[in-house]
């Protein structure tokens, strides 16, 4: 008896400072916090409200998919690993042009990969409060990433998927899309009427109805006299009406941006084929299916800027 | 000198408990908060294609100056004056970088 009083006093101190020890280290320790690079460097004060700024790819791949978007599109990337999210910065000619993530957890087979949509807000709680007094619904919560900004996930009132960034370094410049780069975005719904209402209620869009043959509704949405995005009615044989929003990467040759997707394990989902503005769109989907746009726009096609 | 383990084994354990704490805490949340359930619900269903893309089914942007006819219909949006040309996107070149600094003196 006498031994183990005696053999207490001299581990009692020792357990104390090994109970203080991890306290002061729980208490102290903070979680590394997930850093993603600004989206403009330097930074600048412009601010474009409704401009499409950025896109995260949504995949089961990250390693498939970095040698799929590297080999088509000349992207390059750097790495970012935090608890569990692998994640990758796509950089075009040393800018960000994306971010490439691979979530946790997979998706059951029933669904595949995608690419969700950006766009600049200057408060991203006042979008939530708008997009849902609108319909919308919120996926994920606004979350701030310090160099970043501040961002949220949303459904529109007919499902697509979409989110809002306030950037803390300002929204890139308004202007034409480098080869590589995304260049423009179309949502693909069954009830444009109604989303360009609603994306209009929350970046405070210029609305143009334009014609298109068969009745197909057709809006663009512009901003700042910049065109920014298009609403369109899904074709009506389409046996999956799922609303989605669709981005566009410029190319040089969608014909053979289109081939050398195939070659790189992609597919075709639309020919190339002339679109509006006379040159010519495809849409591809990458080795897990994520689809994307291909779009030609040469310099000497566009037209004399406005300002 | 028996005791002599047993002293170090406490503080010792302690030290290994701190450091896995550490371990699993710095590593943080990550980008969805941890889970991922948030965003694989952005993964989309499967069976959508786009076979039903025409030769008329145009999404592309306008390029500028583009004129709607003068007949204005009724929308859920407000339409912007039938007057107004529709705009295009962004056309103005990327500024060329910076030209690297003389060396001073």
């Amino acid at each position: 008896m006498r031994d183990n009083c005696h053999h207490a006093r001299h581990v009692l101190p020792y357990g104390l400072c090994a109970l203080l020890l991890c306290a002061g280290g729980v208490a102290t320790a903070k979680p590394a916090p997930f850093e993603l690079p600004p989206l403009v460097e330097p930074a600048t004060a412009e601010h474009h409200v409704g401009k499409v700024i950025w896109v995260d790819l949504m995949t089961p791949d990250l390693a498939g998919a970095k040698t799929f978007y590297g080999g088509l599109l000349g992207w390059t990337f750097r790495d970012i690993h935090a608890g569990k999210t692998d994640y990758a910065v796509a950089y075009l000619d040393g800018q960000p042009v994306g971010g490439l993530f691979q979530p946790a957890a997979r998706p059951d087979k029933q669904r595949h990969p995608a690419w969700l949509t950006f766009f600049a807000v200057r408060d991203v709680d006042a979008a939530k409060q708008t997009a849902l007094a609108k319909g919308a619904r919120v996926v994920v919560e606004p979350k701030t990433y310090p160099q970043r900004g501040r961002q949220a996930i949303f459904a529109d009132p007919e499902g697509a998927f979409f989110a809002v960034l306030a950037s803390t370094s300002g929204d890139p410049s308004d202007v034409l899309a480098l080869p590589g780069d995304w260049i423009w975005s179309a949502l693909l719904t069954p009830d444009p009427d109604k989303d360009a209402a609603f994306y209009q209620a929350l970046f405070a869009y210029d609305a143009f109805d334009l014609p298109s043959e068969g009745g197909l509704e057709h809006v663009v949405l512009s901003s700042d006299d910049y065109a920014r995005a298009s609403v369109n009615a899904l074709p009506s044989d389409s046996p999956h009406p799922h609303p989605r929003w669709l981005n566009f990467v410029r190319v040089v040759d969608a014909d053979a941006a289109a081939a050398k997707a195939v070659a790189l394990g992609g597919r075709v989902l639309v020919a190339p084929h002339v679109d509006r503005h006379g040159e010519k769109i495809a849409v591809v989907a990458d080795p897990t299916g994520a689809a994307f746009g291909l779009m030609e726009w040469s310099d000497t096609d566009s037209q004399k800027e406005p300002r | 000198m028996n005791n002599l383990p047993q002293r170090w084994m406490i503080p010792a354990l302690g030290v290994l408990l701190f450091a896995g704490l550490c371990a699993c805490i710095a590593t943080g949340p990550g980008y969805d908060g941890g889970g991922g359930v948030g965003y694989v619900g952005i993964y989309e269903p499967e069976g959508y294609d786009y076979g039903g893309w025409g030769g008329s089914y145009q999404v592309g942007p306008p390029r500028g100056g583009e004129r709607r006819p003068q007949q204005p219909q009724a929308h859920a949006y407000r339409a912007a004056p039938q007057t107004r040309p529709i705009p295009s996107i962004p056309t103005r070149p990327h500024r060329p970088p910076n030209p690297p600094r003389p060396p001073r003196g």
